[in-house]
């Protein structure tokens, strides 16, 4: 299938028979009883998420093809050998308030990897308010600075306008014309040296590349949870990005980091505006990853994917709580995508980017919706004759079960098609890693590889209707316009204590109480079991999932092997090294009050981006406070206050 | 070029700060996005034709019946 348009009319082709396939057989079960309101409903967003869940099988069974058809998915000139490119690329870190000690750690491990390759330079580019961050972050630099060489910069904003779009705008705008390339990174990016090089003489090969995306691998954490996800990505990660990358070709997405960026096309094209009206729909683009590529698209320039690249890694949230709180801005920055959308101008395919991200999180409401509408109606049904006639797609007339019955029979070909569409691609995934017996081996062979597809299919299980439940809670806040914060993630393993759990997932647990009593005792209460079980364990799930010792123990036993693990990961252990050796972030704050040489620095680099004045009554007074060492009343705002001010803290030297 | 490294002092040594260039803005793109009205309209027009397709899809069924 060489026509890239080709395979994407096919895949929709796909979909769309599928999915009317589908809603005629639930169809034909629904109409026994006469198709009302409530059947029609059921009809309606059955097709709708069926039609989503079996994207994603076409999607799998495509990358499926094109792996075992050794299709080349990155059909890019492979450029000069690296090293001898004469282009210079920025590596950029933005964060806001991320761990100091982490942040500084991988940048170093990713330095390090890249050693003496020429051209490139790094950027920390902090919006951190918290100013014991910032003080910590300049001290880090410096020591970097020192001891690695003269290309690492550090940038302060004191404030976080514009987020990490308005961040990475900053960068572009005050530097972006030294570079002919940025590598976007976050603050649990790691990549690899040769994977840089390789991506800059990619990008000096092909005029036309705008951005090429390196799928990060989760790596690195020891929670269950963590661990789970780690071994999914890798296990289930290079089957759908195969099949993303089959289909996309030149019309790839963007996912915030761990890509490489031609400068000159993204200042062109993709400086964000604000959207009318307020938030949560309107203000600053929250979701900017998508939005960028879909312009890099508008304006000429190609997006592509690289799913064989290889040294790109990133860690997942420690714990489901976690990975809930990231999805809780996601779902923000997906459902503004609604108004851009069907902006003008777009290619079909961004837009089809756009749709795929707002059905990640409106699937979970449209979900929740269809189970309540399904639930009513098999508890409203009316007792029948034992039998009726009806006719079916290819048999004529032929007797059915009235619903109030058994319909059991009738539905088994939709729900073994519903199984074969969620768990087909983790066999096929399974399959195609028996084909590579080194990856395989990496995996802790193949029975370790199966054991763990089981285990985190009955996890996945479990956690969906959780998932659901929490993302529908977030559409619902959001439609009502309730906005969220753009705060820094909790990135470092911790096990949940199980009051915080209890308290975060007491909800869940109570609802799926309520409705296991509804549906106790009635014919539909089989089919909610799975769902059920989900809610009802959800705290168990949350708390016991989050445990490093649990995580340890089953890496012990075998359970959720990946390669980083089995075979190790340089850059990973180094970054994970440095980290160690620096143990716990100190409060830098102080130190800026009594050390001489650290005021010096913060000195130093505050007389580079100025700051918004404080009143002069207020400085003398914290002034006077930081004289006497008496700092312990001091806000946030305060030592911003203070920090800000070169004169004061010229005072006190 | 209109950039150039600034040299700060700093704590141990000279320390090259950023460069310093003339900043050059990134325009903010044009977006012309949809009314809601438009994007109503254009839901209904797609549930009216997904809806007369799947009629007209089992149109067959019903004479066979």
């Amino acid at each position: 299938m060489p026509d890239p348009a080709l395979r994407r009319w096919l895949f929709l082709v796909l979909v769309v028979v599928s999915t009317v396939a589908a809603t005629a057989q639930l169809w034909s079960v629904l109409r026994i009883d006469g198709v009302g309101i409530l059947e029609g409903t059921i009809l309606f967003l059955f097709a709708i998420l069926f039609a989503w869940i079996v994207s994603s099988f076409w999607v799998a069974c495509f990358g499926a093809w094109s792996r075992l058809g050794r299709t080349q998915l990155l059909p890019l000139k492979s450029g000069p050998a690296p090293g001898l490119t004469a282009s210079r690329t920025a590596i950029i870190m933005p964060g806001y308030n991320e761990d100091v000690t982490g942040v500084f750690a991988g940048v170093r491990a990713i330095y390090e990897s890249v050693g003496a390759r020429p051209g490139f330079d790094f950027y920390i580019l902090s919006d951190s308010t918290n100013p014991s961050h910032w003080v910590a972050e300049e001290m880090e630099w410096q020591r970097l600075r020192r001891e690695l060489g003269d290309n690492i910069f550090y940038r302060h904003r004191p404030q976080n306008i514009g987020r990490k779009a308005g961040n990475i705008q900053d960068f572009c705008e005050n530097w972006g014309r030294l570079y002919d390339y940025m590598v976007v990174l976050d603050a649990d990016s790691l990549m690899t040296g040769d994977t840089l090089a390789r991506l800059v003489t990619m990008m000096d090969a092909n005029p036309r590349a705008g951005l090429i995306q390196v799928p990060a691998q989760l790596v690195g954490r020891t929670s269950l949870f963590a661990r789970i996800l780690q071994f999914s990505s890798s296990v289930y990660g290079p089957l759908y990005n195969a099949g993303l990358a089959f289909l996309q070709q030149a019309d790839g997405n963007y996912w915030g980091h761990n890509a490489i960026i031609r400068v000159r096309a993204f200042m062109a094209h993709c400086g964000l505006p604000k959207l009318p009206g307020k938030p949560p729909f309107g203000g600053e683009i929250m979701s900017h990853d998508f939005v960028e590529a879909a312009f890099l698209r508008r304006g000429g320039w190609d997006v592509w994917m690289a799913p064989d690249l290889g040294g790109s890694f990133e860690e997942p949230p420690p714990t489901i709580s976690d990975f809930l709180k990231r999805d809780r801005r996601w779902c923000q920055g997906n459902l503004q995508h609604l108004r851009i959308v069907f902006a003008q101008g777009l290619k079909m395919p961004s837009r089809l980017h756009l749709v795929m991200g707002i059905m990640s999180y409106l699937s979970s409401p449209i979900w929740l919706v269809l189970l309540i509408v399904s639930a009513v109606e098999m508890l409203g049904v009316k007792p029948h004759p034992a039998a009726v006639f009806t006719n079916t797609w290819v048999g004529g007339i032929q007797p059915a079960l009235p619903l109030s019955l058994s319909h059991t029979v009738d539905l088994l070909p939709l729900v073994l098609a519903t199984l074969a569409v969620l768990f087909g691609p983790k066999l096929l995934s399974v399959v195609l890693l028996m084909r590579d017996p080194q990856a395989l081996r990496a995996h802790g062979g193949l029975s370790a590889v199966l054991r763990g597809v089981l285990g985190e299919s009955i996890f996945s299980t479990l956690l969906a209707p959780v998932v659901m439940l929490q993302h529908s809670w977030f559409v619902f806040n959001i439609l009502a316009g309730i906005a969220t914060g753009w705060g820094a993630q909790q990135r470092q393993d911790r096990a949940l204590p199980i009051g915080f759990v209890i308290r975060g997932f007491a909800a869940h647990t109570l609802i799926g109480v309520g409705a296991a009593l509804i549906l106790y005792g009635t014919g539909a209460f089989g089919w909610f079991v799975p769902l059920l079980a989900g809610m009802l364990l959800s705290v168990p799930l949350v708390w016991l999932t989050s445990s490093l010792e649990l995580g340890e123990r089953l890496h012990r036993a075998g359970w959720f092997l990946v390669p980083s693990e089995t075979q190790g990961l340089p850059v990973l252990e180094r970054a994970h090294t440095l980290a160690a050796a620096q143990g716990p972030q100190v409060d830098a704050r102080q130190l800026v009050l009594e050390d001489a040489t650290v005021r010096g620095l913060h000195l130093a680099l505050l007389a580079d981006t100025p700051h918004p004045p404080s009143s002069h009554e207020k400085l003398q007074q914290l002034l006077d406070s930081a004289r006497r060492r008496d700092t312990s009343g001091f806000s946030r705002e305060d030592w911003t206050a203070l920090l800000s001010d070169a004169e004061s803290l010229k005072a006190l030297s | 070029m209109d950039c150039e490294v600034r040299k700060v002092e700093g704590y141990h040594e000279p320390l090259s700060a950023i460069p310093a260039c003339q900043p050059q803005p990134m325009p903010a793109q044009e977006l012309v996005i949809w009314t809601p009205a438009r994007i109503l309209a254009a839901a209904a027009f797609c549930l009216y034709a997904a809806g007369r397709a799947t009629v007209l899809a089992m149109v067959p069924m019903k004479r066979d019946a």
